[in-house]
């Protein structure tokens, strides 16, 4: 996946399009938002990865100005805009059922923000041309959003948002009303409008995969806060806790012994009576840890430095040309394994089986 | 029929509406179409519509009673809209309550202790224009006359038509507005350019469904506006009461009965039934 | 315009409106306190005179009890009519059914004194005019509407889906319907009923063109007071009826919202 050009200033240092600083959001006493610090370079996509109630959505809704904060900044284009009106602040967004103006032709919805902002008709009628064309709906000025397919209304929705060059477009779960299908074929469309307009765009969902397509960075939430931040490759492979490393890159999670961290970010981990030295990005003396290994880590056949799990199978899954086999290792814990087909062999519940994974696919983590 | 599911036979069903359709037809139908035909007098003939529209009684009492419940419902709509909007949109539940307390109270109040109870308002010496006189506005003459009865109507009707906006208002997504306001709309402007184009079929409904009780009302022009403001009801009493002469009552009430209806129909075909009863709902 | 200015001006108009809604409510109970023979306000004297005259006369007390004499058969007919109406509607695909709810709802858009002439007419030819049953039968008319727009919304509510369950577990339909449709639709039955009670207790235009002499109910009792002699304590009945009638309403309504 390339990533795209993100603007930079003469100092190299990439201009922030959107600032959050300390945002915290009380609703009553339900506390939705606690200290939330999160920064969108102009170019950017980052998606707010969380299980519903993580206060993604919320955030969002911030940003647009729907709700306002009760503590903390939100600085938009290096102006604070916490008190600005919705209208003020020069944003787009893409709600999850389209909220496509039913009244309104696509033409009209999509021109809306234009006729808003006073752009003359022409200039308006040929913006809306150009936008439907970047969507692959050049032809659909005239219909009405009844008229057009879930797919199709959220592409519109989309080109609504974009019709008149927001500083930022807001995405909240765009692709929840699609089917598996629709979803994937939609993941690539908005990547690649991402690239050919250079748009900055702050993305919710609780979709891993969606996140790991279309984001130059994720920000993990849980609770109120932001949990892990990176890209997506950084977060995979070093998740910073338990939590990120079974929420988004799919580990396993095994107890561990005891440790010793040495220099350079890495630990000397003994685990299910064998010695290991892996990263251990994150960890600070006295935290508890636990080894993370991803499902894809394991191997049925081992290397030199591997750690050997052995224990029996408690569950077999057939998916397509993988095998997912679930393993409870004695004094480690339960470890689900995503094996290709082909170098699965003979896979029944209740065998014993074997599995290593290497020093450098297992990370230890701290546990929450 | 797929066996099983919660749905009755057509049989069943019928069995259901029949008490309903009896009332309906033996205390509805059967008295319009008598009405109806009791107005042509013996014979196919239109006497008793001449009389009632030539008199200047029919005439004046047709006039103020179509005129005063078009005022009535322009007025009320406005009102209760926009009240609906507020109960709709108000976040605090004490504005909420606030809203639905004044519209319940005036609703369930009872026709004859609202209109008794404005008489006592609106009276030549009452609170009204005692404040009226203090604000250097001088006593107005409200009661027996025109505009006390308009008031009285639409303090009647206001509660209604803020129901049946309320429910159309229901029918709105709030994420259309939040849409408008991202992109750049003031609140005003959204409401404008979205929310005002998609309850005007329910607006139009409310309008004529105002407009069509309205036509009917008794009390309120007999007991605010006496004789100074002669509605279609207290003639059709008159008429019964006074002159005893059923034939041309009833030839009133046709007369009353085919305006109401007519602008039911007009608002029918603009909007859709659909629409309709869900601004009686 | 400034989008605050507009705000401001729509709270301070809807304040306005809520004032000027309450205020003949609150100016009648309000005179119903003075001790005063005669009208003016402020009053001269406080008191409660008045409700002591109005519990001591007869008259008042025989009104009341005609009013509901007439009004608990009305409620009570009024749920049976509407309630399977109700049912009809919302659980089969009976052609016409929409037309069927739409007629039900007669009894509210038909102009009243038209309608009350109507009914003149019939009465006269068959008799009714001046008798209990008469007047029952017709306030039933306007009642039926109230009674079939809650309970419609309220079935509405209930997803189909609770009587599949019920169905599938083994129970008849008939079942189904009876224990849980019907359990859950209680309130807004009972709310239904009542609103029925109250149309019917307020309800004055029938009473006026198609009762006789001596029935009188409450409404009438007052109209008639209010009309040839005036004396101040008809404040005091209208107080009482008003509280009643609307404290009953209020509760019924909020039985009805509510949500299980």
């Amino acid at each position: 996946m390339t990533i795209p050009a993100v603007e930079r200033s003469a100092d190299g240092a990439a201009t922030a399009a959107l600032e959050l600083r300390g945002v915290d959001k009380a609703f009553g006493p339900a506390v939705a938002l606690d200290g939330v610090d999160l920064s969108v370079a102009r170019g950017e996509l980052v998606t707010l990865l969380g299980p519903s109630g993580s206060g993604k959505t919320t955030l969002l809704r911030i940003v647009v100005g729907f709700e306002s904060p009760t503590a903390g900044r939100v600085i938009l284009r290096g102006q604070e805009i916490s008190r600005m009106t919705p209208a003020e602040r020069d944003v787009g967004m893409v709600f999850q059922h389209y909220a496509l103006f039913p009244h309104m032709t696509v033409a009209d919805n999509v021109g809306y923000g234009l006729k808003v902002r006073r752009r003359s008709r022409a200039e308006r009628e040929r913006r809306v041309a150009e936008v439907l064309e970047l969507l692959r709906m050049s032809g659909y000025e005239r219909r009405y959003p009844r008229e057009l397919s879930g797919g199709q209304q959220q592409r519109v929705a989309l080109g609504r948002a974009l019709a008149y060059d927001p500083e930022i477009v807001l995405m909240d779960e765009p692709l929840g009303a699609l089917d598996r299908a629709l979803r994937t074929e939609m993941e690539q469309e908005i990547r690649r409008i991402h690239r050919d307009l250079g748009a900055t765009i702050l993305y919710v969902t609780h979709d891993q995969q969606e996140a790991l397509a279309l984001s130059d960075r994720i920000a993990i939430m849980r609770a109120g806060r932001i949990v892990g931040e990176g890209t997506p490759d950084e977060l995979y492979e070093r998740p910073p806790s338990a939590f990120v490393a079974s929420f988004f890159a799919n580990a396993s999670l095994l107890t561990v012994d005891s440790y010793e961290l040495e220099p350079g970010g890495t630990a000397d981990v003994r685990c299910n009576g064998q010695r290991l030295s892996c990263a251990a990005p994150g960890l600070s003396p006295g935290d508890d840890g636990v080894l993370a290994v991803r499902r894809r880590s394991l191997r049925r056949a081992g290397e030199a430095r591997s750690l050997r799990l052995a224990g029996v199978v408690a569950e077999v899954l057939r998916l397509g040309d993988d095998r997912q086999v679930t393993v409870d290792v004695p004094g480690a814990g339960r470890i689900v394994a995503l094996l290709a087909a082909w170098e699965s062999g003979d896979l029944r519940l209740g065998m014993r089986l074997e599995l290593f994974v290497a020093w450098d696919q297992a990370v230890l983590v701290t546990a929450d | 029929m797929p066996a099983g599911r919660p749905v009755l036979a057509n049989w069943q069903a019928l069995l259901l509406v029949a008490p309903l359709v009896a009332l309906l037809a033996g205390l509805v139908g059967y008295p319009l179409v008598r009405l109806a035909i009791d107005s042509l007098g013996s014979g196919v003939d239109l006497g008793a519509y001449a009389t009632v529209l030539e008199s200047s009684a029919g005439q004046r009492a047709l006039v103020v009673t179509v005129l005063a419940s078009l005022l009535v419902a322009g007025l009320s709509v406005a009102i209760g809209g926009l009240l609906a909007w507020y109960a709709r949109s108000a976040r605090s539940t004490w504005v909420r309550t606030a809203l639905w307390v004044a519209l319940l109270v005036p609703f369930f109040m009872g026709t004859v202790t609202k209109n008794y109870a404005l008489v006592l308002l609106l009276a030549d010496n009452g609170p009204l224009n005692s404040l009226l006189s203090a604000l250097g506005l001088g006593p107005v003459r409200l009661l027996y006359s025109s505009t006390g009865v308009v008031i009285g109507m639409v303090y009647s009707m206001v509660p209604f038509a803020a129901f049946s906006l309320y429910g159309v208002f229901l029918t709105i997504d709030e994420t259309l507005v939040e849409a408008a306001r991202s992109m750049g709309a003031s609140r005003v402007r959204a409401a404008r350019t979205v929310t005002l184009p998609l309850v005007l079929p329910g607006v139009v409904a409310s309008l004529a469904l105002v407009f069509a009780i309205s036509l009917g009302f008794y009390v309120t022009p007999v007991l605010l506006g006496g004789a100074q403001v002669p509605f279609m009801g207290g003639l059709i009493q008159d008429y019964i009461f006074t002159s005893f002469d059923y034939e041309l009552a009833s030839a009133a009430s046709v007369i009353l009965l085919v305006v109401g209806f007519a602008v039911l129909a007009v608002s029918l075909g603009l909007i859709g039934r659909e629409r309709l009863l869900r601004a009686v709902a | 315009m400034s989008d605050r200015l507009v705000h401001v001006l729509g709270i301070v108009v809807a304040a306005l409106v809520v004032t000027i809604l309450l205020a003949p409510v609150l100016l009648t109970a309000v005179l119903s306190l003075s001790s005063d023979s005669y009208f003016t306000f402020p009053p001269d004297s406080w008191g409660l005179r008045q409700y002591r005259e109005v519990l001591g006369d007869a008259r008042w007390a025989s009104a009341v009890s005609y009013s509901f004499e007439l009004a608990v058969p009305v409620a009570l007919l009024s749920v049976a009519i509407a309630v399977p109406t109700a049912f009809a509607i919302g659980r089969s695909r009976l052609p016409g059914r929409h037309a069927i709810y739409a007629g039900g709802l007669a009894g509210i858009v038909v102009p009243i004194s038209a309608f009350a002439i109507a009914l003149y007419g019939v009465f006269a030819e068959l008799g009714l005019h001046g008798t209990y049953v008469g007047l029952v039968l017709a306030n039933t008319v306007l009642a039926v509407p109230v009674v079939l727009i809650v309970v419609t919304a309220a079935m509405a509510r209930v997803p189909v889906e609770l009587e599949l369950a019920a169905m599938a577990a083994g129970a008849s339909r008939r079942r189904a319907w009876l224990g849980i449709t019907t359990r859950l639709l209680l309130p807004s039955i009972v709310a239904g009923g009542v609103l029925a009670f109250v149309t019917s207790f307020d309800e004055v235009v029938l009473i006026v063109f198609l009762g006789g002499v001596d029935q009188t109910t409450l409404p009438k009792a007052i109209l008639d007071s209010a009309r040839f002699g005036v004396s101040p304590v008809i404040t005091a009945v209208s107080t009482l009826l008003m509280l009643g009638t609307s404290a009953v309403a209020i509760a019924a309504v909020g039985l009805a919202r509510r949500r299980r």
